[in-house]
Protein backbone atom coordinates (compact mmCIF):
# COMPACT_ATOMS: atom_id res chain seq x y z
CA UNK A 1 0.00 0.00 0.00
CA UNK A 2 1.47 3.39 -1.32
CA UNK A 3 1.74 6.19 1.23
CA UNK A 4 -0.58 8.83 -0.17
CA UNK A 5 1.07 12.29 -1.03
CA UNK A 6 -1.20 14.30 1.23
CA UNK A 7 0.08 11.89 4.53
CA UNK A 8 4.06 12.45 2.96
CA UNK A 9 3.70 16.58 2.85
CA UNK A 10 2.60 16.44 6.16
CA UNK A 11 5.24 13.81 7.09
CA UNK A 12 7.87 15.97 5.75
CA UNK A 13 6.80 19.05 6.62
CA UNK A 14 7.10 17.75 10.95
CA UNK A 15 10.37 15.92 9.59
CA UNK A 16 11.89 19.58 8.55
CA UNK A 17 10.16 21.01 11.82
CA UNK A 18 13.70 18.25 13.73
CA UNK A 19 10.54 15.95 15.30
CA UNK A 20 10.73 12.76 15.99
CA UNK A 21 7.87 10.35 13.65
CA UNK A 22 6.12 7.26 13.89
CA UNK A 23 3.54 5.91 11.95
CA UNK A 24 1.36 2.88 11.71
CA UNK A 25 -1.12 2.15 9.24
CA UNK A 26 -4.60 0.11 9.70
CA UNK A 27 -6.50 -1.55 7.65
CA UNK A 28 -10.32 -1.07 7.17
CA UNK A 29 -10.88 -4.15 9.15
CA UNK A 30 -8.58 -2.93 12.29
CA UNK A 31 -5.29 -4.85 11.58
CA UNK A 32 -2.26 -3.33 11.63
CA UNK A 33 -0.79 -3.05 8.12
CA UNK A 34 2.62 -1.32 8.63
CA UNK A 35 4.52 0.87 10.41
CA UNK A 36 7.66 3.12 10.23
CA UNK A 37 9.72 5.23 12.53
CA UNK A 38 10.50 4.83 16.06
CA UNK A 39 7.74 2.95 17.54
CA UNK A 40 10.22 1.66 20.54
CA UNK A 41 10.52 5.31 21.10
CA UNK A 42 6.88 4.96 22.87
CA UNK A 43 7.57 1.74 23.98
CA UNK A 44 5.72 -0.04 20.94
CA UNK A 45 7.45 -2.96 20.73
CA UNK A 46 6.88 -6.84 19.20
CA UNK A 47 4.45 -5.12 16.96
CA UNK A 48 2.59 -8.15 14.40
CA UNK A 49 1.25 -7.12 10.95
CA UNK A 50 -2.42 -8.63 10.02
CA UNK A 51 -3.76 -8.72 14.40
CA UNK A 52 -5.60 -6.34 15.66
CA UNK A 53 -4.08 -2.92 16.19
CA UNK A 54 -6.40 -2.23 19.50
CA UNK A 55 -4.44 -5.27 21.03
CA UNK A 56 -1.13 -3.95 20.14
CA UNK A 57 -1.86 0.17 20.54
CA UNK A 58 -4.14 -0.13 23.35
CA UNK A 59 -4.61 3.80 22.90
CA UNK A 60 -6.71 3.32 19.46
CA UNK A 61 -9.10 1.61 21.65
CA UNK A 62 -12.13 3.51 19.96
CA UNK A 63 -10.51 6.12 18.06
CA UNK A 64 -10.69 4.10 14.82
CA UNK A 65 -14.55 4.43 13.86
CA UNK A 66 -14.30 8.13 13.74
CA UNK A 67 -14.98 9.36 9.86
CA UNK A 68 -12.58 12.22 10.47
CA UNK A 69 -9.46 13.39 11.57
CA UNK A 70 -8.15 13.58 15.15
CA UNK A 71 -5.39 15.41 16.85
CA UNK A 72 -4.48 14.37 20.41
CA UNK A 73 -2.34 16.70 22.38
CA UNK A 74 0.79 15.47 24.52
CA UNK A 75 -0.47 11.72 24.29
CA UNK A 76 1.93 9.63 27.14
CA UNK A 77 2.17 6.38 26.47
CA UNK A 78 3.98 3.20 28.23
CA UNK A 79 6.99 5.01 28.30
CA UNK A 80 7.50 8.57 29.43
CA UNK A 81 7.44 9.54 26.11
CA UNK A 82 4.86 12.15 24.83
CA UNK A 83 3.33 12.25 21.33
CA UNK A 84 0.95 14.63 19.76
CA UNK A 85 -1.33 12.03 17.72
CA UNK A 86 -2.72 12.16 14.58
CA UNK A 87 -5.46 9.85 13.36
CA UNK A 88 -6.14 10.33 9.58
CA UNK A 89 -8.93 8.03 8.41
CA UNK A 90 -8.13 7.31 4.21
CA UNK A 91 -10.33 5.27 1.60
CA UNK A 92 -7.83 2.07 2.83
CA UNK A 93 -7.92 2.58 6.17
CA UNK A 94 -6.52 4.72 8.93
CA UNK A 95 -3.21 6.28 9.33
CA UNK A 96 -1.77 6.99 12.76
CA UNK A 97 1.18 9.43 13.39
CA UNK A 98 2.64 10.14 16.78
CA UNK A 99 5.04 12.90 16.72
CA UNK A 100 7.20 13.50 19.59
CA UNK A 101 6.17 15.62 22.13
CA UNK A 102 8.35 14.99 25.35
CA UNK A 103 10.39 18.73 25.63
CA UNK A 104 7.47 20.65 25.40
CA UNK A 105 5.31 18.45 27.68
CA UNK A 106 8.10 18.72 29.95
CA UNK A 107 8.34 22.39 29.69
CA UNK A 108 4.35 23.06 29.74
CA UNK A 109 4.33 20.60 32.59
CA UNK A 110 6.93 23.07 34.78
CA UNK A 111 4.56 25.59 34.22
CA UNK A 112 1.64 24.54 34.68
CA UNK A 113 2.47 22.85 38.18
CA UNK A 114 3.56 26.28 39.22
CA UNK A 115 0.69 28.00 38.12
CA UNK A 116 -2.13 24.27 40.06
CA UNK A 117 0.59 24.92 43.45
CA UNK A 118 -0.20 28.53 43.15
CA UNK A 119 -3.78 27.79 43.04
CA UNK A 120 -3.79 25.43 45.92
CA UNK A 121 -1.28 27.43 48.14
CA UNK A 122 -4.10 30.65 47.52
CA UNK A 123 -6.96 27.95 48.22
CA UNK A 124 -5.39 26.78 51.35
CA UNK A 125 -4.84 30.56 52.54
CA UNK A 126 -8.39 31.79 52.00
CA UNK A 127 -9.17 28.92 54.07
CA UNK A 128 -7.48 29.09 56.86
CA UNK A 129 -8.44 33.04 57.14
CA UNK A 130 -11.87 32.18 56.78
CA UNK A 131 -11.44 30.15 59.89
CA UNK A 132 -9.20 33.35 61.61
CA UNK A 133 -12.72 34.88 60.84
CA UNK A 134 -14.35 32.14 62.40
CA UNK A 135 -12.46 32.34 65.52
CA UNK A 136 -12.78 35.82 65.24
CA UNK A 137 -16.65 36.35 65.28
CA UNK A 138 -17.07 33.37 67.95
CA UNK A 139 -14.54 35.08 69.91
CA UNK A 140 -16.57 38.49 69.84
CA UNK A 141 -19.39 36.89 70.67
CA UNK A 142 -17.90 35.59 73.85
CA UNK A 143 -16.79 38.83 74.48
CA UNK A 144 -20.20 40.02 74.00
CA UNK A 145 -21.73 37.15 76.84
CA UNK A 146 -19.23 38.10 79.25
CA UNK A 147 -20.18 42.25 79.11
CA UNK A 148 -23.42 41.22 79.63
CA UNK A 149 -22.28 39.49 82.30
CA UNK A 150 -19.82 41.56 83.90
CA UNK A 151 -22.97 44.40 83.24
CA UNK A 152 -25.19 42.12 84.91
CA UNK A 153 -22.63 41.63 88.18
CA UNK A 154 -22.51 45.81 88.30
CA UNK A 155 -25.93 46.65 88.38
CA UNK A 156 -26.43 43.56 91.21
CA UNK A 157 -23.32 45.01 93.50
CA UNK A 158 -24.46 48.66 92.62
CA UNK A 159 -28.03 47.91 94.10
CA UNK A 160 -26.05 45.77 96.98
CA UNK A 161 -23.82 48.98 97.71
CA UNK A 162 -26.72 51.46 97.40
CA UNK A 163 -28.78 49.62 99.91
CA UNK A 164 -25.61 49.45 102.07
CA UNK A 165 -25.23 53.16 101.91
CA UNK A 166 -28.81 54.03 103.03
CA UNK A 167 -28.05 52.15 106.77
CA UNK A 168 -24.75 53.74 107.11
CA UNK A 169 -25.30 57.28 106.40
CA UNK A 170 -28.29 56.84 109.05
CA UNK A 171 -25.40 55.54 111.72
CA UNK A 172 -23.59 58.81 110.21
CA UNK A 173 -26.41 60.78 110.81
CA UNK A 174 -27.23 59.77 114.49
CA UNK A 175 -23.76 60.07 115.54
CA UNK A 176 -23.77 63.82 114.37
CA UNK A 177 -26.70 63.99 116.64
CA UNK A 178 -25.21 62.40 119.77
CA UNK A 179 -22.05 64.57 119.22
CA UNK A 180 -24.37 67.74 119.35
CA UNK A 181 -25.79 66.61 122.80
CA UNK A 182 -24.34 68.35 125.95
CA UNK A 183 -23.02 67.05 128.91
CA UNK A 184 -21.86 63.58 127.11
CA UNK A 185 -19.36 61.99 128.69
CA UNK A 186 -15.88 61.68 127.94
CA UNK A 187 -15.62 57.85 127.24
CA UNK A 188 -18.98 58.27 125.19
CA UNK A 189 -17.12 60.67 123.28
CA UNK A 190 -14.05 58.32 122.42
CA UNK A 191 -16.58 55.15 121.70
CA UNK A 192 -18.54 57.95 119.34
CA UNK A 193 -15.14 58.62 117.33
CA UNK A 194 -14.12 54.78 117.43
CA UNK A 195 -18.21 54.48 115.57
CA UNK A 196 -17.43 57.59 113.09
CA UNK A 197 -14.19 56.24 112.10
CA UNK A 198 -15.31 52.60 111.69
CA UNK A 199 -18.15 54.06 109.86
CA UNK A 200 -16.13 56.31 107.71
CA UNK A 201 -13.97 53.22 107.02
CA UNK A 202 -16.84 51.24 105.94
CA UNK A 203 -18.34 53.54 103.42
CA UNK A 204 -14.80 54.59 102.00
CA UNK A 205 -14.48 50.24 101.50
CA UNK A 206 -18.49 50.30 100.15
CA UNK A 207 -17.43 52.71 97.97
CA UNK A 208 -13.91 51.05 96.51
CA UNK A 209 -16.32 48.27 95.53
CA UNK A 210 -18.59 50.17 93.60
CA UNK A 211 -15.87 52.14 91.64
CA UNK A 212 -13.58 49.07 91.25
CA UNK A 213 -17.08 47.31 89.91
CA UNK A 214 -17.77 50.12 87.99
CA UNK A 215 -14.52 51.10 86.39
CA UNK A 216 -14.58 46.84 84.90
CA UNK A 217 -17.36 47.51 83.41
CA UNK A 218 -15.57 50.55 81.82
CA UNK A 219 -18.53 52.79 83.67
CA UNK A 220 -16.98 55.26 85.48
CA UNK A 221 -17.83 58.67 84.15
CA UNK A 222 -16.40 62.03 85.21
CA UNK A 223 -18.14 65.09 86.43
CA UNK A 224 -16.32 67.89 86.18
CA UNK A 225 -17.00 71.03 88.23
CA UNK A 226 -16.01 74.08 90.45
CA UNK A 227 -13.85 73.17 92.91
CA UNK A 228 -12.81 74.74 96.03
CA UNK A 229 -9.42 72.99 96.65
CA UNK A 230 -8.39 74.62 99.87
CA UNK A 231 -11.86 73.46 101.33
CA UNK A 232 -11.61 69.98 99.94
CA UNK A 233 -7.91 69.85 101.62
CA UNK A 234 -9.26 71.13 104.67
CA UNK A 235 -11.77 68.32 104.63
CA UNK A 236 -9.23 66.08 104.70
CA UNK A 237 -6.94 67.38 107.12
CA UNK A 238 -9.75 67.48 109.91
CA UNK A 239 -10.76 63.51 108.88
CA UNK A 240 -7.66 62.55 109.07
CA UNK A 241 -5.71 64.51 111.94
CA UNK A 242 -7.45 62.77 115.21
CA UNK A 243 -6.30 59.24 112.81
CA UNK A 244 -2.60 60.50 112.81
CA UNK A 245 -2.64 61.75 116.45
CA UNK A 246 -4.07 58.57 118.11
CA UNK A 247 -0.85 56.82 116.18
CA UNK A 248 1.62 59.50 117.28
CA UNK A 249 2.12 60.27 113.84
CA UNK A 250 2.62 63.72 112.34
CA UNK A 251 0.54 64.56 109.59
CA UNK A 252 0.69 68.10 107.69
CA UNK A 253 -0.06 69.57 104.24
CA UNK A 254 1.40 72.43 102.71
CA UNK A 255 -0.44 74.51 99.82
CA UNK A 256 1.97 76.06 97.44
CA UNK A 257 1.41 79.81 96.70
CA UNK A 258 0.49 79.22 92.90
CA UNK A 259 -2.37 76.57 94.38
CA UNK A 260 -4.93 78.46 92.80
CA UNK A 261 -8.11 78.93 95.16
CA UNK A 262 -10.72 77.45 92.50
CA UNK A 263 -10.16 74.89 89.42
CA UNK A 264 -11.79 72.29 87.66
CA UNK A 265 -12.18 69.19 88.34
CA UNK A 266 -14.52 66.29 89.46
CA UNK A 267 -13.96 67.31 93.33
CA UNK A 268 -15.27 63.32 94.01
CA UNK A 269 -12.94 61.30 92.24
CA UNK A 270 -9.66 63.68 93.56
CA UNK A 271 -10.97 63.46 96.79
CA UNK A 272 -11.53 59.56 96.55
CA UNK A 273 -7.63 59.62 95.20
CA UNK A 274 -6.36 61.91 98.02
CA UNK A 275 -7.90 59.58 100.70
CA UNK A 276 -6.88 56.66 99.46
CA UNK A 277 -2.82 57.58 99.33
CA UNK A 278 -3.22 59.12 102.73
CA UNK A 279 -5.15 56.37 104.38
CA UNK A 280 -2.32 53.93 102.93
CA UNK A 281 0.67 56.47 104.21
CA UNK A 282 -1.12 56.51 107.70
CA UNK A 283 -2.03 52.71 107.46
CA UNK A 284 2.17 51.83 106.67
CA UNK A 285 3.31 54.30 109.07
CA UNK A 286 4.34 52.89 112.12
CA UNK A 287 5.95 56.09 113.49
CA UNK A 288 7.02 59.68 111.82
CA UNK A 289 5.44 61.25 109.35
CA UNK A 290 2.73 61.81 106.20
CA UNK A 291 2.52 65.00 104.38
CA UNK A 292 0.18 66.30 101.35
CA UNK A 293 1.89 69.21 99.32
CA UNK A 294 0.17 70.57 96.72
CA UNK A 295 1.39 72.85 93.95
CA UNK A 296 -0.42 74.03 90.51
CA UNK A 297 1.42 74.05 87.17
CA UNK A 298 0.29 74.75 83.73
CA UNK A 299 -3.02 73.83 84.19
CA UNK A 300 -2.21 70.77 86.23
CA UNK A 301 -2.82 70.02 89.94
CA UNK A 302 0.20 68.40 91.58
CA UNK A 303 -0.01 66.09 94.68
CA UNK A 304 2.60 64.64 96.63
CA UNK A 305 1.59 62.16 99.39
CA UNK A 306 5.01 61.16 101.13
CA UNK A 307 5.10 58.98 104.85
CA UNK A 308 8.03 57.70 106.56
CA UNK A 309 6.74 53.94 106.89
CA UNK A 310 7.70 50.84 105.76
CA UNK A 311 8.26 51.53 101.82
CA UNK A 312 7.63 49.07 98.71
CA UNK A 313 10.02 46.27 97.50
CA UNK A 314 10.71 47.34 93.74
CA UNK A 315 8.91 44.29 92.95
CA UNK A 316 6.13 45.04 95.06
CA UNK A 317 6.13 48.45 93.09
CA UNK A 318 5.19 46.71 89.90
CA UNK A 319 2.00 45.43 90.92
CA UNK A 320 0.65 48.16 93.23
CA UNK A 321 -1.49 49.82 90.79
CA UNK A 322 -2.97 46.11 89.54
CA UNK A 323 -6.58 45.63 90.40
CA UNK A 324 -6.07 42.90 93.09
CA UNK A 325 -7.82 39.63 92.47
CA UNK A 326 -10.83 39.01 94.64
CA UNK A 327 -11.00 36.93 97.92
CA UNK A 328 -7.02 38.57 98.82
CA UNK A 329 -5.68 40.54 101.23
CA UNK A 330 -5.49 43.96 99.84
CA UNK A 331 -3.09 45.51 101.40
CA UNK A 332 -2.31 48.68 99.32
CA UNK A 333 -6.80 49.54 98.60
CA UNK A 334 -7.58 51.44 95.76
CA UNK A 335 -4.26 52.24 94.85
CA UNK A 336 -5.34 50.44 91.41
CA UNK A 337 -8.56 52.39 90.95
CA UNK A 338 -6.88 55.77 91.92
CA UNK A 339 -4.07 55.23 89.56
CA UNK A 340 -7.52 54.29 87.04
CA UNK A 341 -9.15 57.87 88.32
CA UNK A 342 -6.22 59.61 87.40
CA UNK A 343 -5.72 58.33 84.13
CA UNK A 344 -9.27 59.43 83.53
CA UNK A 345 -8.30 62.75 84.72
CA UNK A 346 -5.67 63.31 82.17
CA UNK A 347 -2.94 62.63 84.84
CA UNK A 348 -0.35 59.96 85.97
CA UNK A 349 0.66 58.35 89.10
CA UNK A 350 3.85 57.06 90.30
CA UNK A 351 5.24 55.76 93.06
CA UNK A 352 9.22 56.35 94.62
CA UNK A 353 10.11 54.02 97.52
CA UNK A 354 12.16 51.40 99.41
CA UNK A 355 12.16 49.24 102.01
CA UNK A 356 12.18 50.93 105.48
CA UNK A 357 12.70 54.18 103.83
CA UNK A 358 9.20 55.29 103.43
CA UNK A 359 6.94 56.09 100.56
CA UNK A 360 6.30 59.17 97.91
CA UNK A 361 3.53 58.90 95.31
CA UNK A 362 3.70 61.37 93.24
CA UNK A 363 0.94 62.66 90.64
CA UNK A 364 -0.81 64.87 88.91
CA UNK A 365 -4.69 65.79 87.05
CA UNK A 366 -5.31 68.20 84.51
CA UNK A 367 -7.18 70.93 86.67
CA UNK A 368 -8.15 74.26 84.41
CA UNK A 369 -8.82 77.07 85.89
CA UNK A 370 -12.62 78.42 85.77
CA UNK A 371 -14.10 80.12 82.57
CA UNK A 372 -15.16 83.40 83.90
CA UNK A 373 -15.32 85.22 87.18
CA UNK B 1 -16.82 -37.56 26.43
CA UNK B 2 -19.77 -35.74 28.03
CA UNK B 3 -19.10 -37.06 31.60
CA UNK B 4 -15.16 -35.75 31.41
CA UNK B 5 -15.06 -32.42 33.38
CA UNK B 6 -14.63 -29.33 31.23
CA UNK B 7 -11.30 -28.61 32.62
CA UNK B 8 -10.26 -25.57 30.39
CA UNK B 9 -12.92 -22.58 30.36
CA UNK B 10 -12.13 -20.05 27.45
CA UNK B 11 -11.34 -17.19 29.38
CA UNK B 12 -13.01 -14.07 27.37
CA UNK B 13 -10.86 -10.58 27.25
CA UNK B 14 -13.01 -7.53 26.63
CA UNK B 15 -11.40 -4.38 25.86
CA UNK B 16 -12.79 -0.76 27.27
CA UNK B 17 -11.67 2.66 27.21
CA UNK B 18 -12.12 4.51 30.70
CA UNK B 19 -11.48 8.06 31.98
CA UNK B 20 -10.35 9.90 34.59
CA UNK B 21 -12.03 13.07 34.96
CA UNK B 22 -12.09 16.03 37.41
CA UNK B 23 -10.17 18.99 38.76
CA UNK B 24 -6.59 19.51 39.28
CA UNK B 25 -4.53 17.79 42.33
CA UNK B 26 -7.82 15.50 43.32
CA UNK B 27 -5.83 12.23 43.02
CA UNK B 28 -6.28 10.74 39.67
CA UNK B 29 -2.92 10.33 38.88
CA UNK B 30 -2.62 8.94 42.17
CA UNK B 31 -5.88 6.28 41.68
CA UNK B 32 -4.42 5.10 38.75
CA UNK B 33 -0.93 4.47 40.34
CA UNK B 34 -2.47 3.16 43.18
CA UNK B 35 -4.77 0.62 41.22
CA UNK B 36 -2.32 -0.41 38.24
CA UNK B 37 1.10 -0.34 40.46
CA UNK B 38 -0.21 -0.36 43.89
CA UNK B 39 2.01 2.79 44.71
CA UNK B 40 1.64 6.16 46.33
CA UNK B 41 3.77 9.12 46.72
CA UNK B 42 2.61 12.33 48.64
CA UNK B 43 4.72 14.40 46.12
CA UNK B 44 1.65 16.17 43.84
CA UNK B 45 2.82 16.42 40.27
CA UNK B 46 0.71 17.86 37.47
CA UNK B 47 -0.84 15.84 34.91
CA UNK B 48 -0.44 17.45 31.26
CA UNK B 49 -2.33 15.89 27.96
CA UNK B 50 -3.16 12.70 29.05
CA UNK B 51 -1.56 9.47 30.55
CA UNK B 52 -2.42 6.08 29.24
CA UNK B 53 -2.22 2.85 31.06
CA UNK B 54 -3.66 -0.38 31.19
CA UNK B 55 -4.68 -2.89 34.30
CA UNK B 56 -6.23 -6.44 33.34
CA UNK B 57 -9.12 -7.29 35.98
CA UNK B 58 -11.79 -10.27 36.34
CA UNK B 59 -14.52 -9.25 36.37
CA UNK B 60 -16.70 -12.82 36.41
CA UNK B 61 -15.25 -16.63 36.39
CA UNK B 62 -14.74 -16.31 32.75
CA UNK B 63 -14.67 -12.34 32.09
CA UNK B 64 -11.80 -10.51 32.19
CA UNK B 65 -11.90 -6.64 31.08
CA UNK B 66 -8.59 -4.94 29.65
CA UNK B 67 -9.18 -1.10 31.10
CA UNK B 68 -7.42 1.42 28.99
CA UNK B 69 -7.17 3.89 31.70
CA UNK B 70 -7.02 7.61 30.40
CA UNK B 71 -5.92 9.52 32.88
CA UNK B 72 -6.73 13.38 31.81
CA UNK B 73 -5.30 16.14 32.88
CA UNK B 74 -7.52 18.09 35.66
CA UNK B 75 -9.56 21.00 35.23
CA UNK B 76 -12.76 22.72 36.33
CA UNK B 77 -14.35 22.68 33.01
CA UNK B 78 -13.51 20.74 29.73
CA UNK B 79 -11.90 22.52 27.12
CA UNK B 80 -11.30 21.37 23.10
CA UNK B 81 -7.76 19.72 24.39
CA UNK B 82 -9.58 17.49 27.12
CA UNK B 83 -12.55 16.97 25.12
CA UNK B 84 -10.73 14.91 22.26
CA UNK B 85 -9.67 12.23 24.92
CA UNK B 86 -12.89 11.39 25.47
CA UNK B 87 -13.94 9.71 22.17
CA UNK B 88 -14.77 6.05 22.41
CA UNK B 89 -14.67 5.89 26.22
CA UNK B 90 -17.09 3.36 27.38
CA UNK B 91 -17.66 5.34 31.12
CA UNK B 92 -15.28 7.33 33.37
CA UNK B 93 -14.24 7.87 36.88
CA UNK B 94 -15.14 11.39 38.12
CA UNK B 95 -13.23 12.47 40.91
CA UNK B 96 -13.53 15.00 43.50
CA UNK B 97 -10.92 15.99 46.51
CA UNK B 98 -13.49 16.16 49.58
CA UNK B 99 -10.86 18.27 51.26
CA UNK B 100 -11.88 21.11 48.94
CA UNK B 101 -15.13 21.65 48.33
CA UNK B 102 -14.54 23.68 44.75
CA UNK B 103 -13.72 20.55 43.35
CA UNK B 104 -17.55 19.16 43.86
CA UNK B 105 -18.74 21.63 41.44
CA UNK B 106 -15.89 21.01 39.05
CA UNK B 107 -17.15 17.22 39.12
CA UNK B 108 -21.12 17.94 38.84
CA UNK B 109 -19.87 20.58 35.74
CA UNK B 110 -17.84 18.50 34.30
CA UNK B 111 -20.31 15.47 34.61
CA UNK B 112 -22.66 17.42 32.38
CA UNK B 113 -19.86 18.63 29.74
CA UNK B 114 -18.87 15.00 29.39
CA UNK B 115 -22.43 13.43 29.52
CA UNK B 116 -23.04 16.40 26.23
CA UNK B 117 -19.95 15.26 24.73
CA UNK B 118 -19.66 11.76 24.91
CA UNK B 119 -23.61 10.67 25.37
CA UNK B 120 -24.57 9.01 28.75
CA UNK B 121 -22.28 6.48 29.77
CA UNK B 122 -21.95 4.90 32.89
CA UNK B 123 -19.63 6.93 35.37
CA UNK B 124 -18.89 6.31 39.14
CA UNK B 125 -18.37 9.64 41.31
CA UNK B 126 -15.18 9.33 43.80
CA UNK B 127 -14.86 11.51 46.76
CA UNK B 128 -10.75 10.63 47.39
CA UNK B 129 -8.58 11.59 50.15
CA UNK B 130 -10.89 10.04 52.41
CA UNK B 131 -7.51 9.34 54.63
CA UNK B 132 -7.87 13.17 55.38
CA UNK B 133 -11.56 12.64 56.71
CA UNK B 134 -11.13 15.44 59.60
CA UNK B 135 -10.11 17.60 57.15
CA UNK B 136 -13.14 16.96 54.34
CA UNK B 137 -15.17 20.06 53.10
CA UNK B 138 -17.56 18.24 50.81
CA UNK B 139 -20.60 17.30 53.88
CA UNK B 140 -22.97 14.42 53.50
CA UNK B 141 -25.98 17.02 53.19
CA UNK B 142 -24.25 18.05 49.57
CA UNK B 143 -24.01 14.98 48.09
CA UNK B 144 -27.59 13.70 49.07
CA UNK B 145 -29.11 14.96 45.63
CA UNK B 146 -26.78 13.07 43.35
CA UNK B 147 -26.94 10.06 45.65
CA UNK B 148 -30.90 10.60 45.41
CA UNK B 149 -30.38 10.55 41.95
CA UNK B 150 -29.30 7.57 41.74
CA UNK B 151 -25.65 8.38 41.17
CA UNK B 152 -23.04 6.20 42.48
CA UNK B 153 -20.67 7.48 45.06
CA UNK B 154 -17.65 6.14 46.34
CA UNK B 155 -14.85 7.45 49.13
CA UNK B 156 -11.71 6.33 48.14
CA UNK B 157 -7.85 7.17 49.37
CA UNK B 158 -4.88 6.85 46.90
CA UNK B 159 -2.95 6.84 50.16
CA UNK B 160 -4.58 3.78 51.74
CA UNK B 161 -5.77 1.75 48.85
CA UNK B 162 -9.41 2.21 50.14
CA UNK B 163 -12.02 1.87 47.95
CA UNK B 164 -9.53 1.74 44.71
CA UNK B 165 -10.54 -1.54 43.42
CA UNK B 166 -14.19 -1.55 44.31
CA UNK B 167 -14.30 1.56 42.16
CA UNK B 168 -12.63 0.62 38.97
CA UNK B 169 -14.56 -2.72 39.56
CA UNK B 170 -18.09 -1.01 39.60
CA UNK B 171 -17.38 1.12 36.88
CA UNK B 172 -16.35 -1.91 34.65
CA UNK B 173 -19.61 -3.90 36.18
CA UNK B 174 -21.20 -1.03 34.97
CA UNK B 175 -20.13 -1.08 31.61
CA UNK B 176 -20.62 -4.51 30.76
CA UNK B 177 -24.57 -4.64 32.24
CA UNK B 178 -24.74 -1.87 29.56
CA UNK B 179 -22.78 -3.64 26.80
CA UNK B 180 -24.35 -6.81 27.33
Amino acid sequence: MAIPLSITKYIRSMWMAETVITYLQVDKQGNLKSWGGHPRHYGLSNLIADRPATEQLYFLEGLLTAPHSQKLEFVGLATDRYAHVSIIPTTEGTWVLLFDATAAHDQKQKMQQQVNELSLLTYRQSQLLQGLEATRKSLEEEKQKLEEVIESKTNYISTLIKTMQMPMECVDGYHQLLNKVELIEARTTDYLNVVKNNTNQLLSDINHVLDETKSEAGQVALYISHCEIKVLLENLVSIFQSVAQAKGLLFSLEIKENVPPRVMLDELRFQQILINLITNGLKFTPKGFVTVTMSWEREQLHFVVADSGSGISSEAQQKIFMPSPPNTTDKSMGLAISQHFVKLMGGQLTVESSPKMGSMFKGFVVAPLPLGP
Amino acid sequence: MNSLPQLITKMTIIQKKICMIGDFSVGKTSLVARFVRQSFSDKYLTTVGVKIDTKLINITDDTQVKLILWDIAGSDALNTTTASYLRGAAGYLLVADGTRRPTWDSALNLQQAVSSQIGNKPFVLLLNKADLQEQWEIKPSLVEPQTQQGWKLLPTSAKTGMGVEEAFSLLAKQILEIAT
